[in-house]
């Protein structure tokens, strides 16, 4: 009965061309845009991780908005998360940081910053715009973001003046020596950090605390996994920490994720309607077309129930030929897309490659949503068709 | 042995605009093995009784029964039942399937059956044979003339051994010569099969094969002559 289907659909190849391509079309769209999408997500959850590592410890309440106090770790916490951490096999580095808000000055010039204190024997991903990054060893050196550099006219090794408050509220101030500027990519931030090391960060707020251990890990996978351990680990010995995984920590990957994944299930949403409605009217007329031989076949015994069936298997093979060569070529514009090295360039930010990721996760939903749109509009035509009198049917001959 | 009882068998098609009494309480009783011809003019409701007994369209009074069952007792999975196993169709435009062979069309009716391939393969090359059609089997309808067309869907409505077949007008679009063609077929699988055939048709030259010739005018059915053959 099957063959009935396919050789009805080889039968008018117009008008199943007509249909199949804009499966097909539909299908690669929606493959592609799946594929820009993740690979965006992939790109954020690199930036994030980045950014926060693949968690952050700190105190109780640290992350509350508007509690009044600083939260701090003191020394004895660190030693006792620092012991725990230690015994992890899936914790390759971990590093302590401090932040500071204060005043960067010149001679003539002054801008408010936030600083960052952190240990200089770490990593710092960071793109250095000018001199270089702080190296281990380095006590009051500060690297700058790029656009703190020109708003106050700074050469590398000048030296600048920091003021700010220490924890109880004192007023204190120190002197910096300009080590390099850098850059993360966005113009607003570039304006307003500049990172030191963390001692001298723990010097000028006054205290041998630290706010947070950011933790990588040796495989993403492994974050919250790690993060249940780590809460058991830290409860049994008192302490009052709070453990938040990149995933919390980082705002922007939630607000572009829900923002692609809500345009992508409008589009989707789009796509099945325009599936849906062209579908129908194209099954609608061609079944009309065949009522006579539909009222033949169910005079000579064929039941309502293997019309339909009948019916039915005509769209599902459109849909299913029309999903997989509609994934196939999404992947070959994939492949032709990703080659070209298209760049774009967002607000205030530099520019950024066009990449589409290809993998065959991302066809699922749309060779689905497309099934679905086929079968569902060939549906009511073919329940109709089986439904209608047998007499009527061949009169319509 | 009768197949099929007509009791006091009417059909009326009402419309907003009026009402048609297309069939007038009709008797008849149609044995094994009968070759009954239907004669009438154009309206007089002899398509209107071959969709009763085909079970595809509802009496308005009366009943018809067949192999002492009721139609009317049936659901409409059952009276599809009833055509596919028990009653061959043979119609006026042929009505093969354009998508299958001469030999998938004359197949289809097994397929419903769920007969076994090498049966079906048996069954259908057998009935095309006798339909002299054999070499035809692998043409598409539209590559079949009018006659061969007709032969292919009296073998489709004869794969499955049924105990009648209705023909409605089976020669109707053919030229006279291969029409008496399709006759002769039609009576030699009759008695070959003992199959009842019922067959409405306009001509004339069909009376003379008739076992019972039956005339419908109005809606009225008269039995003109009844011949036995030996
Ligand atoms: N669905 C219908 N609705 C209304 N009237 C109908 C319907 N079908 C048939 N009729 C009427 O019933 C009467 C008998 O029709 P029927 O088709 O049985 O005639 P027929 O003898 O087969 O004619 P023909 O030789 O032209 O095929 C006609 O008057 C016809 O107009
Ligand atoms: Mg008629």
């Amino acid at each position: 009965m099957l063959k009935i289907a396919w050789r009805n659909i080889l039968r008018n190849k117009r008008r199943s061309l007509l249909s199949l391509v804009l499966i097909l079309i539909s299908v690669a769209v929606l493959f592609l845009l799946r594929g820009y999408f993740s690979a965006t997500y992939d790109g954020l959850e690199l930036m994030a991780i980045n950014q926060y590592s693949h968690l952050q410890i700190a105190k109780e309440g640290f992350w509350n908005e508007g509690s009044e106090e600083r939260k701090i770790l003191s020394s004895e916490d660190i030693n006792k998360i620092t012991k725990i951490l230690d015994a992890k096999e899936e914790v390759i580095d971990y590093t302590n940081t401090l932040e500071i808000a204060g005043i960067l000055g010149t001679e003539d010039r002054s801008t408010i910053v936030s600083g960052m204190g952190i240990e200089t024997d770490n990593g710092q991903n960071l793109e250095i715009k000018s001199g270089t990054k702080l190296f281990a060893g380095d006590e009051t050196r500060v690297i700058v973001g790029e656009g703190v550099r020109k708003k106050l006219h700074l050469k590398v090794d000048e030296w600048v003046s920091i003021m700010a408050t220490t924890i109880d509220g004192a007023y204190n101030a120190g002197s910096l020596q300009l080590s390099g500027s850098f850059s993360v990519g966005n113009d607003d931030a570039d304006s307003h950090y500049i990172m030191m090391p963390l001692s001298f960060a723990q010097t000028m707020l006054n205290t041998d605390g630290v706010d947070n251990f950011k933790v990588m890990l040796s495989d993403t996978e492994l974050t919250d996994s790690t993060i249940q351990e780590l809460k058991r680990e830290f409860k049994r010995e008192g302490l009052a920490v709070e453990v938040r995984s990149w995933r919390d920590l980082a705002n922007f990957y939630h607000q572009v994720k829900g923002l692609y994944d809500t345009a992508f299930f409008f589009l989707s949403i789009l796509v099945f309607i325009l599936i849906f409605m062209s579908i129908l009217e194209i099954m609608s007329m061609s079944f009309f077309e065949r009522m006579g031989e539909i009222g033949t076949i169910r005079a000579i015994g064929t039941r309502r129930s293997q019309v339909f069936v009948q019916l039915i298997e005509e769209a599902l093979i459109l849909g299913i030929i029309g999903g997989i060569v509609g994934v196939a070529l999404g992947w070959g514009a994939g492949v032709i897309i990703n080659n070209l090295n298209i760049t774009y360039t967002p607000p205030s930010s530099g520019a950024v490659p066009l990449y589409i990721k290809l993998a065959l996760n991302n066809g699922i939903t749309p060779f689905f949503i497309i099934i679905l749109a086929t079968t569902l509009s060939a549906l009511y035509p073919a329940l109709k068709a089986s439904r209608l009198k047998v007499v009527e049917m061949l009169r319509h001959v | 042995m009768a197949i099929i009882k007509l009791e006091n068998l009417s059909k009326t098609y009402s419309s907003q605009v009026e009402e048609v009494q297309a069939l007038k309480n009709i008797n008849l009783t149609i044995d094994k093995g009968d070759f009954i011809v239907v004669n009438g003019p154009s309206g007089s409701g002899k398509s209107t009784l071959l969709n009763l007994l085909a079970g595809i369209d509802e009496a308005s009074l009366g009943d018809i029964q067949i192999n002492n069952i009721s139609l009317s007792s049936l659901s409409d999975r059952e009276r599809t039942e009833l055509r596919r196993n028990k009653i061959g169709l043979v119609f006026q435009y042929f009505e093969l399937i354009p998508v299958l062979t001469a030999w998938e069309n004359v197949e289809y009716p097994l397929l419903l059956q769920k007969v076994s391939k090498s049966e079906r393969r048996r069954k259908v090359d057998r009935i095309l044979e006798q339909v002299g059609l054999s070499k035809m089997a692998q043409r598409l309808p539209s590559q079949l003339s009018g006659g061969q067309k007709q032969r292919v869907a009296i073998a489709r409505a004869l794969v499955t051994d049924p105990e009648i077949v209705l023909a409605d007008e089976p020669t109707g679009n053919l030229d006279t010569k291969t029409g008496e063609k399709i006759i002769e077929l039609m009576l030699n699988l009759n008695r070959e099969y003992n199959v009842a055939f019922v067959i409405v048709t306009h001509d004339l030259f069909v009376n003379k094969y008739a076992q019972k010739l039956i005339e419908i005018q109005d809606g009225i059915l008269k039995i003109k002559e009844v011949n036995e053959y030996a």
